[in-house]
Parts: structure tokens; sequence; C-alpha cells
């Protein structure tokens, strides 16, 4: 499923629920668009300076350099390459399973291939500055360390259990 | 937010543009056709999650009018205990599209009494992606696929607990 039409369906559920809130108190729906376009337009120019960097990342990072990095570190030190790449890395998660399939079928370890995975999904260096723009710096990079800690750990853990 | 606090926030903002800005320039200085295929890239993935944002932030606006703070406090704040941390984990499970995009949906949670924990917990259970877990055993076999999976369920709670413990407490 393209990201087009998660948006069509996401969309097109919050339309229902809005068509249910102004049949309820057309007033209070008309104050919730207010709310929800003063939020988006405050966060705009944050937002289009995070997707400009990510273009950067993808035309600077592409995904044959993250293969030749990590494809040539030992063990130990994969482990943690693995997660760091992961976590600098952007993109659909779509497009980790193909290099994160390669390095494994190359004979990578595969810990640091399972931490690769867990950091690209769940740790964002380069949206760090929009979640922190939302959340605070403090949650930012508390919850983003902890993550790169649990990717880690739950690469060994997967080596151990496989 | 106070109306000093939101001047800060927006300079804040204008910064972080200022500075992708500078760093487009010095990337088109040293590789021009390069940076205009980054800003090409970085346009095309915007446009492509519009849909998703509009949508969003019309829910954040939904959710701030309608929903009182004492339901989200009894769902989702301490007095719900585990429960709200499990409605956590199952929210961020079936949650679909980009995680920033979910950020200021959860913020806005937070403000209306959701605890931290639960902020945390959604976005390390949301790195379950159900909808690709058939593509991703394709590509990386079903044993590894489940186990990932699993850990991921099982390390959401603890992880989320973990961030809330180093949060302040009184801090909305």
């Amino acid at each position: 499923m393209g990201i087009r039409s998660i948006g069509l369906i996401y969309l097109f559920l919050v339309g229902l629920t809005y068509l249910w809130a102004f049949r309820r108190d057309a007033h209070k729906a008309q104050n919730a668009i207010k709310t929800g376009a003063a939020s988006l337009l405050n966060l705009l120019p944050l937002l289009v300076a995070i997707f400009a960097l990510v273009g950067l990342f993808q035309e600077f990072l592409p995904p044959e350099m993250i293969e030749s990095v990590l494809g040539k570190a030992n063990r130990a030190a994969a482990l943690l390459t693995g997660g760091l790449v992961g976590a600098i890395s952007i993109g659909p998660p779509l497009a980790s399973y193909p290099i994160a399939g390669s390095l494994l079928s190359n004979g990578a370890w595969p810990p640091a291939v399972a931490a690769f995975i867990m950091s690209w999904i769940s740790v964002g260096v380069v949206t760090l500055p929009f979640e922190a723009g939302i959340f605070s710096w403090r949650f930012a990079l508390l919850r983003n360390g902890l993550t790169l800690g649990a990717a880690l750990f739950s690469g060994l853990l997967l080596g151990g259990l496989l | 937010m106070s109306r000093f606090g939101s001047i800060i926030g927006w300079i804040k903002q204008q910064r972080m543009l200022w500075l992708v800005s500078l760093i487009y320039l010095w990337a088109w200085m040293a590789a021009p056709q390069k940076a205009s295929a980054a800003l090409h890239a970085g346009l095309s993935l915007f446009l492509s999650v519009t849909l998703l944002i509009v949508a969003v932030f019309a829910l954040v606006g939904l959710i701030q009018v309608w929903i009182g703070r004492e339901m989200i406090a009894a769902v989702l704040g301490r007095e719900a205990g585990f429960k709200g941390l499990l409605i956590a984990v199952g929210c961020g499970a079936l949650l679909i599209g980009p995680a920033y995009v979910i950020f200021p949906l959860l913020m806005s949670l937070r403000r209306l009494g959701a605890r931290w924990a639960v902020v945390a917990i959604v976005l390390a259970a949301y790195a379950l992606k159900p909808q690709m877990l058939p593509i991703e055993a394709e590509f990386l076999g079903l044993p590894f696929t489940l186990v990932r999976g699993g850990l991921t369920l099982l390390l959401a709670i603890p992880l989320g607990l973990a961030v809330e413990w180093f949060m302040p407490e009184d801090e909305l």
C-alpha cells in the first residue's frame, strides 16, 4: 500500500468523524478545524525544513553506501554500526528490507542486521529537530537514545533466539 | 502555550529552516546536480504525505476541541494504570504512516493528560509495522520477522516507562 493511499484512507476516516462532529455540534466542529489548521500553520516551516533535509540525506547517503559501510564491519563493530547507520538512515522500512536481506545473504551477523532494521524504523536522527520541536529536546533525545539501546539489545536477543 | 512561548517556538522553527537552507547552499556549491535532486526528492516526499498531514492535523483539532481532559487522563493517564500502557501498545502496533506525522497527534494527547510513557510506547510499538510483515518475511525469513516483531512489542512498555522515568513530572 502506497503512502498516498494511506493518506486517502486517513483523510476518509477523519472526514467521516467530522461528518459526525458537524451533525453533533457544528460550532464545535468549526472550532476543531480552526484549531487543527492553526497547529498545522505553526509547524509548517519546520515540516518544510525537515523534508528538505530528508531529501538531502537520500541523495547524499544512497543505499549502496549503507551496504558498503555495514558489509565490511566485524561482528562487535557491526552491531553498533548497524544501529547507528539505521538511526541516520531515512526512508520507508520497505527500503530497509532489501538492504538487510542482501546483508544477511552476504554473511552479515544477524543481530547487527536486526539492530539495523529496528533503528531504521524507530530511531530518527534526521527528524530529531522536528520531534524536539513538538515534544521537547529532552524527550526526543531520551526516546531516540533509549530506542537505539533497545535496538542493539533486541538485535543480540534475536541472534540468541534464532 | 503562552504568547511568549509560542513566539520563541516560532523563532526556533525558522532557525531550522534557515539552517537547512544554509546546508543546501553549501550542497549546491559542492554538487549542484545532487542538491537539486535532493530538493526534488524532499519535495516529492512532502507532496506524497500531504493528504496524511492534513488528515492528522484535522484529527488533532477534533481531539483538542472534543475530547475532555478527564477522558484522556482516565484512559491514557497515570490513573489508567497498566491498561493504559496496553492500549498504547495496541494503538502503536496498528498505526500506519510515517512516525513523524504522528508526533503532533501524540503531543495533543499528552497536553490533554496522557502520560509520557504512553507517547513513548506508541512510538515504540509503532515499529511493528504489521502491514509490512509479509514483505519483511519475504526478504529476511519468517523466523527473523516473527522474533523481531515479538521483541518490538515486548520491549515497548519497558522502553516507554524508561523514557518517562527520565522526564520531569509536572511539565506540560
